[in-house]
């Protein structure tokens, strides 16, 4: 059955409107092109950095990476941040600051706008972030082309944002949260976008907007106990893979445009489909799922 | 190296270096006596191939900023010192920091004042001791862990930026040649690994669409010029009986081939029509592809007509300039079903939902042209469908002249 069309049809258009309006999407554009060009010597530079701890109640930590390779992952107690990035100096100038007065942290690199990134530069440009799992942190990623392997287990996280243009990303939250997130969300482009237990996240809404992705959601781990989360999937032109922990009661609305939708252990109530044990599970979570072109693959764990 | 640890420690006690007859100024900014009640609490390095530099925060909000750049070491820009690019103490100072991003700060401070001096030479250990000088002691029970092992540091090579600009030149050679190794299998018909998606591709089918668009518009204009009758009656085949059209199409379509064969086999038995074999083949094919196309052309011409709400009256030919505007509109129409698939093939699922919807809307269309083709042999014999009614003409309205008729009695003076 297909139902409102022009929701999903909306979908699509804004999906190719955000990844056109994304400078780093369009740096992963030009990556994707990966059209020949001349070598040309290259000037790669490291640039590291680190802060200790001293009884911050939280830290702001935006990153913006345009391409490379990208590691984010919890480190020492003791430590707020560390970072170490290695650039392209021919391309792109390093962002590196912190205001201790506002407990922000910027780090990345950002384009000179030469829009002549190919394929090899993306191998050396990278940036490994490890963040104190003590101090609550709001994260916002702007991650524009190449891998990015994010680990976010064992963090405290109050909030999470994450842009992606055209990228293999990768998050994950292998261990609970220390704290309750406010929310978690995701906007990608053109991308491969894997998740891992995102409900160890313990957030009170998801939200993933997507464009042309291939995107497996894995909604699975320790949400918080009693209570109803909210997921917002919104998807354009791609194929979305569920993976739906059994412990928990679920409510799925879906609206799709030619979509092939696999509602495998889900029943049917109404205009929404449920999981068996919706009326007695204490834990809840509720998915909005809005589709077009595309397939959505439903996996169950445990 | 004893000694020179002495002297490092008395440069730091007092803000000088002794013994080599010509003391470096002190850094701006905070004095050695204070360091002690200070901590460091963050730092930042940078490296390149010119400059090697390291900011450590303070935890009275200041900053000590160590630089070597240019022949020259400096502390908050003051200079304290030089060296050369390679010496030991430049070869150090890099080793360290090449590694300070993964020690937290007060592990980078120990080791720095850790630093043995006596291998560094004279002019690393007058540079190295005022380094040391302005930054604060950190005791070791400040560290988390075990202190670091400074000479395990120093004694790694640092991470060569040259190195790896090395590297990343011969990765790029390799690309390249990787490049060329996939075009020689491209042009040998091998199917090799594409990336999902790809500009330069989009680009070329863009491109390859257009052309399409400019071929049978120019096809399209040829006909109207030179058999507007022909394409008009196909056309209006289409515009009457569009579901036969397409039946006629589908059922045609398998007939082909036997079609041909019967062809050949009817010549063959004539003996003599084996000579007009591969001409016969040839003008079938030839006669197939006219009809497909101009079928096609035919359809895109009603299609045109609808999107421009203009309707033709019945039975008049439109070979104006409106049958070509007509013409172009459906071409753009009917091809526009393939912009999606150029935009979006690249998608899993979804580009190929579209390819195939393209690919059957463009058959659909071709069919129903092809069917009309047929059942109006190709627009030289009769229309198929109704007559059309035409209404009737007052005869009042047959005479264009505003002078009223005379009759022909009248004229000849029989009135």
């Amino acid at each position: 059955m297909i139902r409102a069309p022009l929701p999903a049809l909306w979908i699509v258009g804004w999906s190719f409107a955000s990844a056109a309006s994304s400078p780093s999407a369009a740096a992963g554009v030009a990556w994707l092109a990966g059209a020949p060009r001349p070598a040309h010597a290259q000037d790669f530079r490291t640039t590291s950095g680190s802060r200790q701890r001293r009884g911050e109640s939280e830290l702001s930590a935006r990153v913006e990476f345009a391409v490379g390779d990208l590691r984010i992952a919890p480190g020492a107690t003791g430590t707020l941040y560390r970072y170490e990035l290695v650039y392209d100096a021919d391309r792109f100038d390093p962002i590196a600051s912190y205001h201790p007065e506002t407990h922000r942290l910027r780090v990345g690199v950002d384009g000179r706008g030469h829009g002549d990134l190919s394929y090899r530069n993306r191998p050396h440009q990278r940036l490994d972030l490890n963040l104190s799992p003590a101090t609550p942190v709001a994260l916002d990623l702007a991650f524009g082309a190449g891998t990015a392997d994010v680990e976010l287990g064992g963090l405290s996280l109050t909030s999470v944002k994450v842009k992606a243009g055209a990228a293999e990303t990768t998050v994950k939250v292998s261990e609970p949260n220390r704290i309750s997130c406010r929310f978690l969300m995701v906007e990608i482009g053109a991308i491969d976008f894997q998740t891992e237990k995102l409900g160890n996240a313990r957030c009170e809404r998801i939200e993933v907007k997507g464009g042309a992705a291939n995107l497996v959601l894995d909604l699975t781990g320790q949400w918080t106990e009693g209570a109803t989360s909210e997921v917002d999937i919104a998807v354009g032109l791609g194929s979305v893979t569920l993976r739906l922990p059994e412990s928990v009661g679920l409510e799925a609305d879906v609206e799709r445009f030619l979509v092939n939708f696999d509602r495998s252990g889900l029943l049917r109530r109404g205009p929404n489909y449920y999981s068996p044990n919706w009326d007695t599970a204490k834990t809840r979570l509720r998915i909005n799922l809005k589709a077009a072109l595309g397939d959505i693959a439903v996996e169950w764990a445990k | 190296m004893l000694r020179a640890n002495l002297l490092a420690l008395c440069a730091a006690l007092l803000g000088a270096v002794p013994g080599s007859g010509q003391a470096p100024q002190a850094p701006k900014g905070r004095p050695a006596a204070q360091a002690a009640a200070v901590e460091p609490v963050g730092h930042s390095s940078s490296l390149s191939r010119r400059t090697a530099r390291l900011v450590v925060d303070l935890s009275d909000g200041s900053q000590v900023t160590i630089s070597l750049s240019g022949g020259a070491v400096t502390v908050n820009d003051t200079r304290v010192g030089s060296y050369a690019a390679g010496d030991p103490f430049d070869r150090a100072w890099r080793a360290m920091l090449s590694k300070a991003g993964g020690l937290s700060t007060p592990e980078l401070v120990f080791a720095l004042r850790s630093l043995p001096t006596g291998p560094l030479g004279p002019n690393g250990a007058e540079a190295m001791a005022a380094i040391t000088g302005a930054l604060p002691q950190v005791p070791k029970s400040a560290l988390a862990g075990a202190p670091p092992d400074v000479s395990a540091l120093v004694g790694e090579h640092p991470v060569s930026l040259d190195s790896i600009n090395e590297i990343a030149a011969q990765v790029a050679t390799n690309i390249e040649l990787a490049r060329q190794i996939a075009d020689r299998v491209r042009v040998e018909g091998i199917e090799g690994p594409t990336a999902s998606f790809s500009v330069s591709r989009m680009a070329t089918d863009i491109a390859g669409l257009f052309g399409t668009l400019v071929a049978l518009a120019s096809l399209g204009f040829g006909a109207l010029f030179f058999v507007p009758h022909r394409l008009e009656i196909v056309a209006d085949t289409v515009r009457r009986s569009p579901i036969r059209s397409f039946m006629a199409g589908l059922f045609a379509q398998p007939l082909l081939l036997p079609a041909l064969v019967t062809l050949i086999i009817g010549l063959v038995l004539t003996i003599v029509g084996i000579l007009v074999v591969p001409v016969a083949i040839v003008a079938f094919m030839l006669a197939v592809a006219a009809a497909l196309v101009g079928g096609y052309l035919a359809v895109a011409r009603v299609v045109g007509e609808i999107y421009a709400r203009r309707r033709v009256q019945n039975g008049t030919y439109t070979a104006g300039w409106s049958a070509y505007r007509y013409l172009l509109y459906g071409l753009i129409g009917l091809l526009m079903i393939w912009a999606p698939v150029v935009l979006l093939r690249s998608i899993p699922v979804a580009g190929n939902i579209l390819f195939i919807t393209a690919l059957v809307f463009t058959w659909a269309m071709a069919t129903t042209g092809f069917g009309a083709t047929i059942l109006s042999k190709a627009g030289g014999g009769w229309r198929f469908g109704a007559t059309p009614q035409r209404p009737e003409i007052s005869s009042e309205r047959l005479w264009t002249s505003p002078v009223p008729a005379r009759p022909t009695e009248a004229r000849r003076g029989g009135v």
